[in-house]
This record gives structure tokens, C-alpha cells and sequence, in this order.
């Protein structure tokens, strides 16, 4: 009895002596430390990024210009889709997403075994004034841990306070902007461009593939000009993985069962 | 025909006092507790003549304690080391009545409390609901009894006849037919016609005891005699002339007013005094453990119509912080006019907010769950006053083969945003959509993915056109896929194309155009991966959405 009371009270003693450290009102309760990486869970990437993205900051997709058939054509939110899914398996439970832009689009959130429509929330705003403020009210939520935002028209100004903000309230921020805005300067930490491939033309096979290229990432170096790499979505899994073409050459290689007699 | 069913709660000024008292204030040291029925309980009330009981327990009766005696004189009836005296508080008692009338509200809606110590409920039309009126009267025993609520209860049509068969039959429950209804009345005492003590001593003394001795007086007799009230009390009770029972009045908002002497037009004076109100409102909130979900502030302007700030909130709060950052921002907006001549909040809806212990004595999950989930609400309130309610939304997949339909969109504005995540697996209520399934693929006896068949989130694109956009397309046979098109003013030559996919709609539903539709996943030259479908009744070609 009286040593279950010892164990108690020390606990107690140890439980106050933590609240003491920090002030109850700034301490984070959902957020991880600075300087956290967000897997990519695309290895050589993850390699080259010493570990993935970086959680606090800002990161932008620009389409490629030769493949989008107009200007204002967005990157593809599956991968986002799936760097949001990324951020938040590695977040707490009650870790949500926000989607700003003018067209939400739930579709890609509903594939995959996750499903992140739960931890979704969706802002539907068209005008640049709209959209910075609300992903200024958003990195100051406690309990939003990725954002995913068109950011198209956005200037150097604009990133930079998104990515000092990003940085002070430890949100990682996706911006996905269209072809247009690729000249427009960016205080961005990694600037990435996407462009469709063409796969296999065996529509019951083939999987919507992506060649993504790192524009840019601070403190990297890397051996290649401008590294890129083929991505590749599963459409039954909703995951979005490096395309190696092993697997096609192996579907390709499958022999395909004899159809049913009819 | 109307059936009126009333509740006698006998000793119910006694329960309240019991319940108010953690432990009853006795004459001598030694001490019972609230619940002990065997010490004989006296409830007190002060006078300015002095203190005298306002009621007492059988055990007191027995000895020929009465309301109305002095204190002195019942203490002196009874043994002086077993009385349990109880002060009496008709206010509260009123108010527990009150809250009992509206617990009541479960079994019909026309519900009134009948002081000091009743309720009367019109269960016309609502006895069905809970297998007749025995079925309904047995419920709602055997619910007071859970509160520790001994009652009767009788039923009549009329509210005279229901209260008089609660108080002077024998049964606790009385169920009689319409001649055993008229002889039980006319062999009850004239106490049971409900009139005043003057009234009745007066007829008692003339000799008319019972209602069958007064209903034989002639009636220009008797009203001339004892007035129009005993008439119209004997009326009611025999049907004659029903009266209703009216609904309990809604409980009053929470409000808080501040008047000017006169018209003030300086914004800083008036956002100083609704600050102060909202605190004080907020203040009064938090104590009673209640959170503002609707919040109307209003601008008596001296010139012009009210100005009402109305305020929703996505969980109940009673942050002034928070609650204050909101109002100040359409304070800043609001035309004064000639001046505000008086200032109203009103927390119109309110409820009651989660007991949540100060964070450092959860556990890190808990204390997480608590202020994520008060941090998102907030946000949800920010973005609705900015952006406006039809902008902040969810989505919530639902089991359906129609395209258009699969996500429900639920706005910040709709009663279930907050209710997004509950956990997997519940079943749905009556009248909701059954929520989506995840389905794998399987393979078919062709080799070919059984989902293409079926329009299925796993089938579907990444990104979905609101509405589908038209596309000029050729195909080598009028049903096979497409091997060129033009969308957006862009030709496209088509590298591959799946097998279609047949989705037919609901005849029902004129929104949908077109009838059935073959859905082909289509790619291009460049790689994109377009979902096109061709559209029976139009013989239109669209684009629904992208693998993007």
C-alpha cells in the first residue's frame, strides 16, 4: 500500500515537474519537432533529400508547360495526395489536412487503404487575397498538420512569409502551382515539376504515369543537373511509387488466362 | 376524444428539500441521513409570524402533524431526537418541477407542470406510440421510480377529471370504463373538484361532502350561492367543456442588455460595453458548464432598424477570446447611424460544453484530443466568417454507382460537419446514406479487373469535372472507344482505351442526362489518362474527369 503510494506520488511529482518545463498555452500538443522529414517513400529521393521532405515548410509543384494543354493547368494531386498521406501517417491521430483552392476535389482522398476524407477539411476560395488568408489562419491551427493549396499567382513576398510561417508553426505546406507561375521567383524550400509520361497502351494494365524533376532544394547537392524521376499511380491502391519498369515487365511478361467460354 | 393523463407526486416538496440538503440540519447532535425514511421529517418555512411546516412525511402525519403548525407544536407531537427538519424552498421546487415537465416532454408535447406538486400531460393521439395508454403509463412509473419518484397517475379527458382520479382512488393507476368513470367521481369529496379551501369548508358545512350530494343541488342554486367557478370547476370534470393544456414555454436565452441614457455613436464606447457583455455572458456560461453555438448581438440603433450581428460557431464555446475576435470583426462593420441607444447579446443556442479537466492532468493523447479538437473548431469559425459556411466543407463517400453522387458534400453550415470521423463500422441511422465501402479488385474468369466494370472510387480518376465537359471524339464502330479527340480546343490521338463501362441511372432522376453512359479510360499521346464517356440519350461525348 504505502510503496503503490510512493509509485503514485512520484509519478504525480514527475507528471507536475514536466508542466513546470513548459507553459501549458505554447506548448504544441499535435506538432512534431523542428526539422522533421516527411518520407517521400520514394528511396532514391529520400536519399538525396537526407530523409525526405522537410514537415516545415514550403514545397512547389509546377506543371511542365510542354505537357499541359493550357496555361493554368495544375500539377497532378495524386502525388500531393500522396505526400499529404505521407505527413499525416507520421502525425498524430487527430492531425487533419486543408485543402484550399477553387475546386476541391475529394476524389484521390478516398483511394488507397487510408482513408483521409475523415482528416480532410476543404476551403473553396478562387481570389490570391482569399487563399493567403486562409492558409495564414490554417499553419496557425494546432491541429492542421499539412496543407495543400493552389498557389497560383502567389509572388516572392507571399512564400517567403508562408515559408516563415510554415517554419514558426511547424505546418508543411504543398503549393501546387500551373505552368504559367514557373518563372515566378520563390522562397519555396523544394520547387519540383511535373510532367505526364507516356506508359504502356494496354489500357487494362497501364497506370497514369508522372516524370517529376527537382528544380531546386536548399542544401542539396546534387551529381545530376536537375535529378528527376518516373512516378507511377497504382489506381487500385491510390499509392503513388517510383516506376522502375520492372513491374511493367513483368506484367507485360504474365501470361494472360485464357478467356471463359461463353 | 381527448385523454388527459395527470401525475401526483405526493411528497414531492419533501424530495427536493432531501435532494438540496447533502446531509439534513438535525435538532440534536445526532445526525440521519437524507434517505433514512425512518425518522420522521418535517419541512419548515419562515414567516414573519414564525416558522411552521410546509409539509411533512407519513410517519408525522400518523402522529397528526398538518401543514400549517407551528414547529413547536409538531416538535411536541413527535420525538425530539429523531426529527429531520428540512428548510422548504418553493423557488426550487418550482424550478425541478419545471425541469421534470420538461423531462416529460419524451411522452407527449402539450406537457404543464400542475403546482405545488404535478404535471399534467394532454397524451391525446401519442399513447399508441408506447402500446397504449397502460403501456405508456406503466413507462413512465417505472421511470420516476428510477429517479426515486414515487408517483400515481390518472386519466381522464379532461385535465379536472385526470387530476381528480390522481389524488382520490384508491389504485395508484386507475383504469376505468365510462360508467365506472361517472360513479368514482361522483363518489370522490368535493376536494377533488380542485377549489379553494374557502370554498369547500363552506360546502362541508351545509353538508354537500361529496360531488354526487352537490351535483343533485340545483345549479342557479349553487352558482348563486358559491359562484360561477364551482360550476364551471364541476363541468370540467364531467367533460362538459374541455380545456387545453397548454406547452411548456420555451426556456429563455441567455441575455445580457446594457441601455444607454441616451444615443451613443462612438464605435470605442460601444465596442467597449459589448466586451463587457460578452464576458459577463460568457463568464455566466462557463459557469454553469454551457457553450454558445448561436450568438446574436444586437444594435438598437435610435434612427433606424436593429442592426443584429449574428455569430455561429462550429462547437459550443465559452472562450472570450475567441467568441470576441469574431464580434469585433463585424463590430467594425456595422453602421451606427445616428447612435446605439441599447446593446443585447443573445446566446440563442447553447450547449452543454464537455467536461475537460485542465490539460496537465490528462494524459498527453487526451489533452491532445481536447485542444486539437478546440483549435479545429476555432479555425472552422475563422474560415466560415471569412469565407462564408457554403465554402468550409467535408465530403463523405457514399455507396452509389452514379458518378455525380459518390461524394456527399457537407458544408460548414449543416448540423453533421462536426460529427466527419466518427469511427468506422456504426451503423447508419434511418434515413441516411449507407457510407462507401473500400472494394479490391478482383479478377475476373476473363483476366480483366472486375472494377472496371463498375464505377467505384478505386475505378475512378483523381480529379472529377463538375459538370463533365464536352469532347468531340472518333472511334472506328459507333460503340467502340474513342481513337481521337478534341477537348478544350486540343486534339488528342489516343494511345490506349479500356474496355467500357456500362453505368445506367435511377429513371427517376431528371438531373441526369443521358440516361446510361459507356465510361472508356483513355490515354493520350502525351500520357494523360482521360475518363470519357459517351452518353446514350444525347449521343454526346464528355470528359468526367483525369488521373491527375
Amino acid at each position: 500500500m504505502a510503496g503503490s503510494q510512493a509509485i503514485s506520488l512520484a509519478a504525480l511529482r514527475q507528471k507536475l515537474a514536466r508542466v513546470g518545463q513548459t507553459p501549458v498555452g505554447e506548448r504544441s500538443l499535435t506538432r512534431q519537432p523542428v526539422g522533421r522529414r516527411v518520407a517521400t517513400d520514394w528511396p532514391p529521393i529520400d536519399a538525396l533529400l537526407q530523409g525526405g521532405l522537410e514537415a516545415h515548410a514550403v514545397h512547389e509543384w509546377i506543371r511542365a508547360p510542354a505537357h499541359s494543354p493550357h496555361p493554368a493547368a495544375m500539377p497532378p494531386f495524386a502525388i500531393l495526395t500522396h505526400l499529404a498521406r505521407q505527413a499525416l501517417r507520421q502525425a498524430s491521430p487527430i492531425a487533419q489536412a486543408v485543402w484550399v483552392g477553387c475546386r476541391p476535389d475529394p476524389a484521390a482522398l478516398a483511394l488507397g487503404a487510408e482513408n483521409l476524407l475523415d482528416r480532410s477539411l476543404f476551403i473553396a476560395i478562387s481570389r490570391r487575397d482569399q487563399r493567403l488568408a486562409a492558409l495564414d489562419l490554417a499553419i496557425r491551427c494546432d491541429s492542421i498538420e499539412v496543407i495543400i493549396a493552389d498557389g497560383q499567382g502567389f509572388q516572392l513576398l507571399d512564400t517567403q512569409r508562408l515559408n516563415l510561417l510554415a517554419r514558426a508553426h511547424g505546418v508543411m505546406l504543398l503549393l501546387a502551382r500551373p505552368s504559367r507561375d514557373r518563372h515566378e521567383l520563390s522562397a519555396a524550400q523544394t520547387r519540383w515539376q511535373v510532367a505526364t509520361e507516356p506508359g504502356e497502351t494496354d489500357a487494362a494494365i497501364a497506370q497514369p504515369r508522372w516524370r517529376i524533376e527537382l528544380l531546386r532544394s536548399r542544401g542539396v547537392i546534387s551529381t545530376e543537373e536537375r535529378p528527376n524521376w518516373a512516378l507511377e499511380l497504382d489506381r487500385e491502391t491510390g499509392v503513388v511509387g517510383l516506376h522502375t519498369g520492372l513491374g511493367a515487365a513483368l506484367r507485360e511478361t504474365t501470361p494472360k488466362p485464357a478467356a471463359a467460354a461463353s | 376524444m381527448r385523454r388527459v393523463l395527470s401525475v401526483y407526486i405526493p411528497d414531492w416538496a419533501l424530495r427536493c428539500a432531501k435532494r438540496r440538503q447533502s446531509r439534513p440540519r438535525p435538532r440534536r447532535e445526532c445526525e440521519r441521513a437524507p434517505g433514512d425514511e425512518s425518522a420522521p421529517t418535517l419541512l419548515l418555512r419562515e414567516t414573519p409570524r414564525g416558522v411552521f411546516v410546509a409539509d411533512c412525511c407519513a410517519i408525522a402525519r400518523r402522529v397528526g402533524v398538518r401543514p400549517d403548525i407551528g414547529v413547536e407544536q409538531a416538535r411536541a407531537m413527535l420525538s425530539p431526537a429523531d426529527i429531520v427538519e428540512l428548510p422548504d424552498d418553493p423557488d426550487d421546487d418550482r424550478r425541478r418541477l419545471n425541469a421534470l415537465a420538461r423531462w416529460s416532454l419524451r411522452y407527449t408535447p402539450l406537457t404543464q407542470t400542475d403546482p405545488p406538486d404535478g404535471l399534467t400531460l394532454d397524451i391525446s393521439g401519442c399513447a399508441h406510440l408506447l402500446g397504449g395508454e397502460s403501456g405508456l403509463i406503466a413507462d413512465l412509473l417505472r421511470r420516476l421510480r428510477q429517479f426515486g419518484i414515487v408517483a400515481r397517475v390518472g386519466v381522464g379527458p379532461t385535465p379536472g377529471a385526470a387530476w381528480a382520479l390522481a389524488r382520490f382512488t384508491r389504485q395508484r393507476a386507475p383504469r376505468l370504463s365510462e360508467e365506472e368513470f361517472e360513479a368514482a367521481l361522483n363518489a370522490m369529496p368535493i376536494a377533488a373538484l380542485h377549489i379553494d379551501t374557502d370554498t369547500e369548508a363552506a360546502l362541508c358545512e351545509v353538508g354537500l361532502d361529496t360531488i354526487a350530494a352537490l351535483r343533485a343541488v340545483p345549479r342557479d342554486s349553487l352558482r348563486q350561492r358559491f359562484g360561477a367557478e364551482l360550476l364551471w370547476r364541476i363541468d370540467e370534470v364531467f367533460a362538459v367543456h374541455t380545456p387545453r393544456v397548454a406547452a411548456l414555454p420555451a426556456p429563455e436565452a441567455p441575455r445580457v442588455e446594457h441601455i444607454f441614457d441616451g444615443p451613443i455613436r462612438h464605435f470605442e464606447i460601444v465596442t467597449h460595453v459589448t466586451r463587457d457583455l460578452a464576458a459577463r455572458l460568457l463568464a455566466s456560461l462557463g459557469e454553469q458548464r454551457v457553450g454558445v453555438l448561436d450568438l446574436c448581438c444586437r444594435l438598437t440603433r435610435c434612427d433606424d432598424t436593429p442592426l443584429d450581428i449574428a455569430l455561429a460557431f462550429s462547437q459550443p464555446t465559452a472562450r472570450f477570446d475567441h467568441v470576441w475576435r469574431l464580434l469585433y470583426t463585424r463590430l467594425e462593420r456595422a453602421q451606427l447611424g445616428f447612435g446605439v441607444e441599447a446593446i443585447t447579446l443573445d446566446a440563442r443556442r447553447t450547449q452543454a460544453l464537455r467536461d475537460a479537466q485542465p490539460a496537465f492532468w490528462l494524459d498527453v493523447a487526451g489533452a491532445m484530443r481536447e485542444r486539437g479538437q478546440q483549435a479545429l473548431g476555432e479555425f472552422v469559425d475563422h474560415c466560415r466568417e471569412r469565407f462564408g459556411a457554403a465554402n468550409v466543407r467535408r465530403f463523405r463517400a457514399i455507396e452509389t454507382h452514379v458518378p455525380e453522387h459518390v461524394f456527399q458534400t457537407i458544408t460548414a453550415a449543416d448540423a453533421h460537419f462536426n460529427t466527419i470521423g466518427e469511427p468506422q463500422g456504426a451503423e447508419p441511422q434511418a434515413g441516411q446514406a449507407r457510407p462507401a465501402r473500400r472494394r479490391s479488385a478482383r479478377k475476373g474468369k476473363t483476366g480483366a479487373l472486375a472494377s472496371e466494370c463498375r464505377a467505384i472510387p478505386n475505378d475512378r480518376p483523381t480529379a472529377m469535372f463538375d459538370p463533365p465537359e464536352p469532347a468531340q471524339v472518333m472511334s472506328v464502330t459507333p460503340d467502340g472507344p474513342p481513337i481521337w479527340l478534341r477537348w478544350r480546343g486540343v486534339e488528342c490521338r489516343v494511345r490506349g482505351a479500356s474496355r467500357a463501362a456500362r453505368v445506367r441511372f435511377p429513371w427517376w432522376n431528371d438531373a441526369l442526362k443521358g440516361g446510361g453512359r459507356d465510361y472508356y479510360r483513355v490515354q493520350d499521346q502525351d500520357g494523360r489518362w482521360l475518363w470519357v464517356f459517351h452518353a446514350h440519350r444525347l449521343n454526346t461525348w464528355f470528359v468526367h474527369g483525369e488521373w491527375a
